[in-house]
């Protein structure tokens, strides 16, 4: 039996392959919101991966380090190491920064860490991690520095001893590594003019041993809760697991994104439902008169129904191809991390062809309405 | 079972409702033997299309009655539901253009109806590949619509019309787009299957030269039909 939904598409071939690419388009972007949504949770898993820590210990009530603002005087974690089954702990510090290269500000966000300690830089792909107490820094391979390049920051200048690769913030932004002392002086040390002037004013805050976070890490076999649960009662301080850390971060810090981009996301299906809808539609009135043919001469309508479901399909699983072709081509484009994954494909796969089915059914309803008579005279 | 094709019991045909409609087909009775050709002539505007689409099964009568092929297919209500398999299976058309699916080729075009009747591949393709030869366009056999001419489109409309066996055959002035020679080998065609298979036949024409192919000729005129014996049909 002749299928005559081929037999269509190949005499129109041309106009085909270009509307399919067209409503392609429409999805890859679909694809790519997808992915910055990807993006977006694998940057706020990222930092935390990297750390790779057990418990979060901030300020008391706060949600720090990501989502509020925490301090903590640093020798806590001497306090934290006694604890039985913590066999490892580490202070670290999180400052946004805003550095000169070239002629450019670029933003980044410094982590200040203790040397061989958790928080240092992972995936370092050229130079080395940081051995000296003083001035040496290392960047992330997005900012554009090299090694013995010349950073200033504060009344200091750092040289790049490391590159990494896709060290990068929970905001999607890149990293620098700097050694906590030095990190600590950038962050809680007033210039000299600010400290004469608070001293005049009887205050006395020259103390710059604070923390963002003292992170810990846990003995195989003990109950990380239960540690995390006896850090608050015992040290009176907020204390975290780091499952709920990022419960914490993609919850509260990027879930306005997300639903944004969520939200963006069902308006581009809706709006390539709604096209792929109008294009069966026009497709079936622009052939009604042979729909009516076929009805005169005796072809029942569910063969001519099959043929605009079969064109519906075709053109729809086309037009996912060349939106996945399209993603594939532009997602590195984006600033933000995008991530485009197969699963993700799957599903809009399985929404294109219930789309095209469904947006085919005003074409049918068309079709089956087509008056035989219609193909009677000019 | 009689050897009558089509009979029409007085059959009317009313547009729109009331006061504003119009009543083309005010009571027609005819009756057109198995193997018959009948010419039907009329004015424009008569009715002879509205007539030939509602024995084709595709208008809707307001009343009457409608055998076809020793069925009764309309009484004052649809008795067969199908009407589609039956203008598959029994019916064939031809018109004034010639109402071809420009995506499929010739062959295609041709083949589609004895497909959706369940024939062999085979013979489908004998029986197609035969008509072309008759009209002189079977080298046109895997051409596109777009590469005929008028009257190759209107010879493989003809030949589509008599791809499924049909018991019968409308026709809507299938010989306009023909030169005189070619009309004349058209209506030897279907004067010889309307013999050799007892196909009746109703065809529109204003060409009188061609009167000698039929039986039978049927005049219609504000809505009403006379039925003539073409031998006693004066020529003007």
């Amino acid at each position: 039996m002749i299928n005559l939904a081929s037999k269509d598409i190949s005499h129109s071939l041309g106009k085909f392959i270009v509307t399919a690419i067209g409503v392609g388009m429409l999805l890859g972007i679909v694809l790519i919101m997808i992915g910055v949504y990807r993006g977006m949770i694998v940057d706020a898993k990222s930092l935390l991966n990297d750390i790779n820590a057990d418990i979060w210990v901030v300020q008391q009530d706060t949600l720090g380090p990501f989502a509020q603002s925490s301090r903590l005087y640093e020798d806590l974690k001497h306090q934290i190491i006694s604890i039985e089954g913590v066999t490892e702990t580490a202070a670290l510090t999180f400052q946004t920064l805003q550095i000169r290269k070239d002629k450019k500000m670029i933003r980044t966000t410094a982590i200040g860490y203790e040397i061989g300690k958790m928080g240092r830089p992972a995936r370092i792909i050229k130079g080395r991690e940081i051995l000296k107490d003083h001035y040496e820094i290392v960047t992330d391979a997005k900012l554009g520095f090299d090694i013995n390049d010349k950073i200033r920051l504060g009344r200091d200048i750092y040289t790049v001893v490391g590159i990494t690769k896709g060290a990068i913030f929970n905001n999607g932004e890149p990293l620098v590594f700097l050694n906590l002392k030095d990190q600590q002086k950038l962050q809680f040390l007033f210039s000299n003019e600010t400290i004469r002037n608070d001293r005049a004013r009887g205050i006395n805050v020259t103390n710059s041993n604070i923390v963002n976070a003292i992170v810990a890490k846990v003995t195989k076999g003990y109950d990380i809760k239960k540690i995390t649960e006896y850090i608050k009662r015992w040290k009176h301080k907020s204390a975290y697991t780091n499952d709920e850390e990022i419960v914490i971060l993609t919850k509260n810090l990027i879930e306005m994104s997300s639903k944004q981009i969520g939200l963006f996301t069902i308006i581009l299906i809706i709006v390539s439902s709604v096209i792929i809808s109008l294009i069966i539609y026009t497709m079936t009135i622009g052939k009604i008169k042979e729909i009516a043919i076929l009805k005169l001469i005796g072809i029942p309508n569910f063969i001519i129904v099959k043929m605009i479901m079969q064109e519906s399909l075709v053109l729809g699983i086309l037009a996912f191809i060349a939106g996945n072709i399209f993603a594939h081509l532009i997602w590195n484009k984006f600033p933000k991390n995008t991530v485009l994954l197969p699963i993700d494909a799957l599903m809009l796969f399985g929404i294109v062809v219930l789309v095209s089915v469904l947006g085919s059914l005003s074409g049918v309803y068309r079709a089956t309405k087509a008056n035989p008579a219609e193909a009677i005279g000019e | 079972m009689n050897d009558i094709s089509i009979k029409v019991e007085n059959l009317k045909k009313k547009f729109g409702k009331g006061e504003n409609s119009i009543e083309v087909i005010k009571g027609i009775d005819f009756d057109l033997k198995k193997g018959e050709m009948a010419m039907l002539l009329g004015p424009s505007g008569s009715g002879k299309t509205t007539l030939l689409t509602m024995i084709g099964c595709i208008l809707e009568p307001t009343s009457g009655k409608m055998s076809l092929d020793d069925e009764v297919i309309y009484d004052n209500r649809w008795i067969l539901k199908d009407t589609i398999k039956l203008r598959r299976e029994k019916i064939g058309f031809i018109f004034q253009s010639h109402n071809l699916i420009p995506f499929l080729n010739v062959k295609e075009n041709i083949t589609l109806l004895p497909q959706m009747n369940g024939v062999s591949k085979a013979d489908y393709t004998k029986k197609a590949m035969d008509l072309l030869e008759y009209l002189g366009i079977r080298d046109k056999a895997y051409n596109m619509l777009g590469s005929l001419s008028g009257g190759q489109s209107q010879r493989v409309a003809i030949v589509r019309s008599l791809a499924n066996d049909p018991k019968i055959i409308l026709a809507d002035e299938p010989t306009a787009a023909l030169d005189k020679e070619r009309s004349i080998s058209v209506m030897r065609l279907l004067k010889k299957i309307a013999k050799d298979q007892n196909v009746a036949m109703i065809v529109v024409t204003h060409d009188e030269r061609l009167l000698p192919y039929f039986d039978i000729v049927l005049r219609i005129d504000d809505g009403y039909l006379t039925q003539t014996k073409t031998e006693d049909v004066k020529v003007i």
